[in-house]
């Protein structure tokens, strides 16, 4: 009996044991995030666009009055911030907009620039303004132009005419007639003699329209100087609080006093802040800090690092790095919460509690698109939001409606997968959810730079989930072993949907069809490309092959001493084999697949008489910043600049976008000569497909996934600049072409300037316009006639850098060097 | 049923949970394993014998098995008799055996991730090694870019599992009958003549059991060699588990399912010729 009890026991403890750890289902559950019970979690952030009063430029202030009417204080220029300014209001919460009659705004000059504005609850516009009328401006543009004549600087006239030209360089007026040798000389000069700005003022406006000018301005006074306003809001109790470039400061409206100033420790470029009750709540890095508004002191804080979601529920974009984000905080005066919007969603955290609420998915609206940028966060009365974006020069006004007949994550599910963020795919995916509200575009991106992945680790991980029948639907594949997908039946063919587009002029023909097959198949299709160029004069852009070049950079050894000088500044060994990989690479492999020896010894025999070239210094230069940036420094626009005042021979770089021409005309303008070419190397008409996408043939949802990769492929989302290289979409490509901004004719202007050895102050500064329709056209000429795509590999650009290294410091012999290669090479081939 | 009848069931019954984790996690997926051998990468389509064609005819696979090789023939000899005779000589100083034997088991408690960090300030071409090298007037060399990658490979797997052989044989000696040494002194017995006519004779049971976890545990350096050189490191440290876990990222499934069956073969051959040759002793 005993020994059938312990028996019985030793039973009963199995099976707990077995049922309490080996039954839990942690299995994530299905799109749509199963609710206890089996159903799906509803209720869901409807996104819909509103429309702003047409023609809305500046917008200075965005307020939800008391009555729950909407008012946005804006000019109708989307150019300059000077100008005539509005008041219109929206009483059914931001859909319909109407003009208010502003007589007092026309009393307070006849343009205006509107620093910074902000409604008090009870209605009052507090407003920080510039005056002047058009014979004054008339006359600062006539002093502006004659002091940029001898060399003005850009900060009067940017103080102007603001930030805008920083998007589009305008059209090639006077840069030509702008002598570079006496820009440079004269530039000092310009900076002390410019034109006299008016001064601003300060005003109250109560909702009668009657105006009181308030005797101060919003200054910040600080230990290295004056800051001025940029940004205000106006407390409970009545105190103005200031955005003053790095610091916020409370200010009596009544004396004027500065009562406290605000100094958040991480840097940013703006600060957000709101106010509820006597609590100031204000962006610190990732953690919202609160104030108290009468002492000033700090009561608290919060982070707004995402948390891992529940099962079931809604993917949470991890925020922790999100330091950099823009984000936007407004208040809820009613339920006393806090809400903050960034790229990752909308959250709600109450002033007195401890838990911060995901209201809205960023991924599932436009908030994660990265074209836009997000400006202001309004709570409606019903707990609906209005968000403004600026999307370029644009307004766009969105509106947050809560849906509790709408799943809480849409039904269907696209996934998408990268190895690394793609800001194209971002843009995309805010399209397609809005295109397709029941869609929910999940995007996977491996290397976020948060863990210990690495590139090898995340293909693994695929590497299962596609061997198991559950990989994403569209693969972004940079940086993936294309070829083998191909073989192994991975990849859908696209041919021909592409063939339809590239034939119909749609898509560029030569980029879109990088991937073509022998059999004219197509499993992969770029979105965007580069170009590697150089920016030199003619006989070294013209240089027949990367052997000529290296001759011709050899040749300038000594000519540009000092260590920002040099025939090349990108000299670093490892750097030389990143600007020259795609230019070459191709020309290392045989018809067979087998490795050219002799090429790739040229190539490391010229890369060495270019890095020949340069003193040690120089050297040291070039690795340091290499090593600064991840890899080697294709900024064109400041080798332009270096090349320009002859202190280096040539400019070599990545040309990732149209816009990105402006700069080396620029600096051909200013030189008097020069060229900008396709990159010379051991394989000519050189591009770099770049995200290259492909759909998964095991997918369910191929149609679904052709329509993302269409719509990422559509000028819709190509016409945005990311950086990320040019559009293959023809009529995005071709509009890239175009000024966007004609009406500005001063563009950017770029300067830089240090002590040189022997003390003396160098400077060099260049304005960029929009370039001549001349030189667009060449452009476009010669890079729509490149024709040998060149994917990179990055194992054997890797196997590369590992194995020359050796060479390049003299440790390795160049057979060494070149058989070392081989021999890793040929095991990567013969797998 | 009767007693010897239900023994049996009882003794099945014992082993059941274990046979049916082996049978569920090894010996299931070992068999899908042989199925994918003879079909396509992703589309399941049967292949035939060309899979194991291709490996055949691979030269990363005859490079990384023949890599493989000549790191277990080399190392294995060496680290049972190196092990052995450290054995044999804390056996016979009991007093200071015990400081000895956990020293020489330090090693198989440090993390793999530290053992790489020691490699790395070792053996880079700007470590420790070539800095005591160079001061002493010689020549240094890139340790893990060149053919020395192996030795350095032999080194460390060598320093990892002495310890652990050691205590192996410890255990070996200390089940052979003192009495048996006793016959062989009265019989005149030199020290050599008691080494290799009683201890050796007797440690056979031993051997077996410390060769097979040798070789298996000759596998686990690739955790160290992978750690500091990648995915493809210097070609004479280029073993099988690279071939394979490169051959997995790039979905090349239908090779790796052939070659894991060549290996698995391979290694089921060795431990039978290994447990005839004993069983015939």
């Amino acid at each position: 009996m005993r020994k059938r009890l312990k028996r019985l026991g030793a039973l009963a403890l199995a099976g707990m044991m077995l049922a309490l750890s080996a039954c839990g289902d942690n299995s994530p559950s299905a799109p749509g995030g199963d609710a206890p019970g089996g159903q799906a979690a509803m209720g869901r952030y409807i996104e819909e666009e509103y429309t702003l009063p047409e023609g809305v430029g500046y917008v200075a202030a965005v307020h939800r009055a008391e009555d729950g009417s909407i008012k946005l204080l804006c000019n109708l220029d989307k150019e300059m911030m000077l100008g005539k300014w509005y008041v219109y209001a929206s009483t059914d919460g931001g859909r319909r907009w109407m003009q208010e009659e502003t007589p007092w705004l026309d009393g307070l000059g006849e343009l205006l620039t509107v620093e910074a504005a902000a409604w008090d609850r009870a209605g009052n516009l507090y407003m920080q303004y510039m005056p002047m009328t058009q014979a004054e401006f008339d006359a600062l543009m006539a002093q502006m132009e004659a002091a940029k004549g001898g060399g003005a600087s850009a900060a009067a006239a940017e103080s102007a005419e603001t930030s805008a030209s920083s998007d589009a360089p305008a059209p090639e007026g006077d840069a030509a007639g702008t002598d570079g040798e006496d820009a440079g000389d004269n530039g000092d000069e310009g900076l002390t003699s410019g034109p006299q700005m008016p001064s601003s003022k300060l005003v109250k406006v109560d909702p009668a329209g009657n105006v009181e000018e308030l005797g101060f301005t919003l200054e910040a006074q600080m230990d290295y100087g004056t800051l001025g306003a940029r940004g205000l809001q106006v407390a409970e109790n009545g105190d103005l609080i200031a955005e003053c470039a790095f610091v916020l400061a409370q200010f009596d409206p009544a004396t004027g006093e500065c009562k406290h100033l605000y100094d958040p420790e991480a840097f940013a470029n703006s600060i957000s802040y709101t106010t509820l009750q006597d609590t100031l709540a204000m962006t610190d890095g990732d953690i919202v800090t609160f104030y108290d508004l009468t002492t000033g002191e700090q009561t608290g804080s919060f982070s707004t690092a995402g948390q891992q979601p529940e099962d079931g529920g809604p993917k949470v974009a991890t925020i922790a790095e999100s330091a950099s984000y823009e984000r936007v905080l407004a208040s809820d005066p009613e339920n006393g919460a806090v809400y903050f919007a960034d790229s990752t969603g909308v959250y709600r955290h109450l002033l007195d509690g401890a838990v911060t609420e995901r209201l809205i998915d960023g991924e599932l609206c436009s908030l994660n698109m990265p074209a836009l940028r997000l400006t202001d966060l309004i709570v409606k009365e019903d707990g609906s939001l209005l968000l403004l974006y600026a999307d370029g020069m644009d307004r766009t006004l969105m509106n947050y409606t809560y849906s509790a007949d709408t799943p809480t994550v849409p039904d269907k599910e696209l996934r998408v997968f990268s190895l690394r963020d793609n800001k194209t795919i971002r843009q995309a995916m805010g399209l397609f959810q809005r295109q397709n509200p029941d869609v929910h575009v999940v995007y996977d991106v491996a290397l976020t730079g948060a863990d210990a992945v690495t590139a090898s680790d995340a293909l693994r991980t695929l590497a299962n989930e596609l061997l198991a029948g559950k990989g994403p639907d569209l693969l972004v594949l940079d940086g993936m072993p294309i070829d083998s997908y191909v073989e192994k039946g991975v990849l859908l063919d696209l041919s021909e949907p592409v063939g339809g587009r590239t034939a119909s002029g749609e898509w560029l023909k030569a980029e879109a069809e990088s991937f073509k097959t022998a059999d004219g198949r197509i499993y992969a299709v770029p979105a965007r490309f580069s170009v590697p160029v150089i920016l030199a004069d003619e006989e070294a852009a013209r240089a027949k092959d990367l052997t000529a070049l290296a001759d011709w950079l050899a040749a300038q050894a000594g000519r540009f001493p000092g260590i920002h000088g040099g025939a090349l500044s990108i000299v670093h060994p490892a750097a030389m084999i990143d600007l020259f990989y795609p230019v070459c690479s191709p020309a290392w492999f045989q018809a067979d697949g087998s490795m050219d020896e002799e090429a790739f010894r040229a190539f490391l025999t010229d890369l060495k008489r270019i890095a020949g070239s340069a003193t040690d210094e120089q050297a040291e230069e070039s690795k340091a910043a290499y090593e600064y940036t991840g890899g080697a420094s294709y900024d064109l626009l400041w080798d332009g600049l270096r090349w320009t005042y002859d202190m280096l021979g040539a400019a070599a770089g990545s040309l990732d976008s149209v816009k990105a021409l402006a700069a080396p005309d620029a600096c051909i303008a200013k030189r008097g000569s020069g060229e900008l070419a396709p990159l010379p190397g051991q394989t000519s008409g050189v591009f770099v497909p770049r995200t290259i996408l492909g759909v998964n043939a095991a997918s369910k949802q191929t149609d679904m996934a052709r329509a993302f990769l269409g719509l990422v492929l559509s000028e819709q989302v190509q016409k945005n600049n990311f950086d990320d290289g040019m559009p293959v979409n023809a009529a995005a490509f071709s509009n890239g072409f175009v000024n966007p901004n004609p009406g500005d004719p001063d563009g950017m202007y770029y300067g830089s300037s240090w002590t040189g050895e022997d003390g003396e102050e160098i400077s060099m500064e260049l304005q960029v316009t929009w370039p001549s329709d001349a030189f667009m056209e060449n452009a476009e000429n010669w890079i729509t006639a490149l024709d040998t795509p060149s994917a990179s590999d990055e194992v054997v650009k890797q196997m590369v850098l590992d194995e020359t290294a050796g060479y390049f410091d003299g440790t390795r012999t160049l057979d060494e060097a070149v058989t070392a290669l081989r021999e890793k090479l040929n095991i990567y081939l013969a797998e | 049923m009767n007693s010897r009848t239900a023994g049996r069931m009882r003794g099945l019954l014992f082993i059941l949970p274990s046979l049916l984790g082996v049978g569920v996690f090894v010996l299931a997926p070992f068999l899908e394993v042989v199925r994918r051998s003879f079909t396509g990468a992703m589309n399941g389509a049967f292949v035939g014998l060309k899979n194991y064609a291709d490996v055949f005819s691979n030269g990363a696979f005859r490079l990384a098995a023949g890599n493989t090789l000549r790191f277990v023939a080399f190392c294995m000899p060496l680290l049972i008799s190196l092990s052995l005779l450290v054995a044999v000589i804390l056996y016979g100083n009991p007093r200071r055996a015990g400081f000895f034997k956990t020293t020489f088991l330090i090693p198989m408690a440090i993390p793999v991730a530290s053992i790489v960090l020691i490699w790395k300030a070792l053996f880079h071409a700007d470590g420790l090694v070539n800095s005591w090298i160079t001061a002493f007037g010689g020549q240094g060399t890139d340790w893990m870019q060149s053919s020395a990658a192996f030795w350095v490979l032999v080194g460390s797997y060598i320093w990892k599992n002495l310890g652990y052989d050691v205590i192996l044989w410890m255990a070996g000696l200390a089940n052979i009958s003192t009495d048996i040494y006793e016959a062989a002194a009265i019989d005149g017995a030199g020290a050599w003549t008691t080494f290799t006519r009683v201890t050796l004779p007797n440690l056979l049971p031993s051997l077996y059991t410390i060769t097979v976890l040798s070789f298996l545990n000759s596998f686990k350096v690739f955790r160290e060699a992978y750690l500091v050189a990648g995915d493809y490191p210097h070609s004479s440290m280029y073993l099988l588990q690279h071939l394979f876990s490169n051959w997995f990222r790039e979905l090349s499934m239908d090779k790796l399912a052939a070659a894991a069956v060549l290996v698995a073969a391979v290694i089921l051959l060795l431990i039978l010729l290994l447990r005839r040759a004993w069983e015939t002793e």
